[in-house]
């Protein structure tokens, strides 16, 4: 989908109302660019497709979604200090608040 | 109290609890263990009616139950222990009465009451551990920085459709739910939609985490958020680090 000259690659999957309203299981991205965070990735990822509700920015703004990188969960509102690099697997979830 | 003294069982109480005695992990020395422990559901509707009716049923000594609600019809399709004809009571007084009846030997009390800043501490600290049955951040957030002040482990659960949650919070030796979710997210404005195998599913793994806990058997998920799809059909564990920057449980707190 999104294809650039440059090195680093990631790998997104996508899980629950997520996979569903993405339309896919996961997705393999090369973007340019050194210094991208997880808030830049879920910005690249809106531009391609629109949701149900909105965006995936959207989602992440109303504080709906979980966000791992390489297994471990992200703590939210720090989604925008890690740096990803070339190899991270990252996993977007809803987060349910339901009991 | 209940931790302190001996524990005596009937004979009856033994033959009723028989089944898991039989487990060689578990045996007489689990089942005294769990009757010893005070265990604090908060929020009765899906997910503490299978937490409440399985701590009921192994056997825990006291359960105390807090819930402001009424039930409603639409409780229904999920929140298993009530029925057509408990629509307007009380959740708590209903549930005191069908758990006691499931089994007399376990001490049920409840409150109607809803946990704020201000009682959460009174409830939290007479409890050996505090389980999650709530529906609103808020709420788990003000129940988790109490658990984290009187060192009660937090059993955390949460669901929406077919999918949910569960972290189990040793204060202080683990990650705590501010290490994952610092601030509460936006509230939710619309109505949670959940079909009732979720709540039982995860329900059931949180009463499974505060048997472990309560009897000190096996690896709890500590350090881990264990994330549960029915549709798709998987559960994946995975890791949670402690912040040392958390309100709740960091250095600075
Ligand atoms: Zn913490």
């Amino acid at each position: 989908m999104i294809v650039n000259d440059s090195s680093m690659r990631l790998y997104v999957r996508f899980y629950a109302r997520i996979k569903e309203e993405m339309g896919r299981e996961a997705v393999n991205l090369n973007v340019k660019g050194n210094a991208m965070n997880i808030i830049d990735l879920l910005r690249i990822l809106s531009k391609d497709k629109k949701m149900r509700k909105g965006t995936l920015i959207d989602y992440y703004l109303q504080g709906k979604l979980l966000i791992a990188v390489n297994e471990e969960i992200i703590r939210r509102n720090e989604e925008g200090k890690l740096i990803l690099k070339d190899g991270d697997i990252i996993d977007i979830m809803p987060l349910p608040s339901g009991g | 109290m209940l931790s302190e003294g001996e524990v005596v069982f009937t004979p009856e109480e033994l033959e009723r609890y028989d089944r898991q005695i039989r487990i060689p992990e578990f045996g007489i020395e689990a089942q005294v263990r769990l009757k010893r422990k005070r265990a604090l559901i908060i929020g009765i509707g899906g997910l503490g009616s299978i937490i409440s009716i399985y701590l009921t049923r192994a056997g825990v000594g006291k359960l105390l139950l807090i819930d402001r609600d009424k039930v409603s019809i639409t409780d229904l399709n999920r929140q298993i222990l009530y029925t057509h004809e408990d629509v307007g009571k009380y959740k708590v007084k209903v549930a005191i009465k069908k758990l006691s009846e499931m089994n007399p030997y376990v001490d049920v009390d409840g409150v109607s009451d809803e946990v704020n800043e201000n009682n959460v501490d009174d409830y939290v600290r007479e409890a050996d551990i505090v389980i999650d049955g709530l529906d609103s951040f808020k709420t788990r957030l003000i129940v988790n920085d109490s658990c984290v002040r009187f060192k009660r482990p937090f059993i955390h659960g949460a669901v929406n459709g077919f999918n949910g949650q569960v972290m189990t919070i040793m204060p202080l030796k683990g990650p705590c739910l501010r290490c994952l979710i610092p601030k509460e997210p936006p509230e939710e404005k619309h109505i949670v939609p959940v079909i009732g195998v979720t709540p039982a599913i995860i329900g059931t793994i949180e009463a499974l985490e505060a048997i472990k806990i309560m009897t000190g058997l096996g690896e709890p998920l500590v350090g881990y958020l264990l994330v549960v799809n029915g549709l798709h059909g998987y559960f994946r564990k995975f890791k949670i680090a402690r912040k040392p920057n958390c309100p709740a449980c960091g250095e600075k707190r």
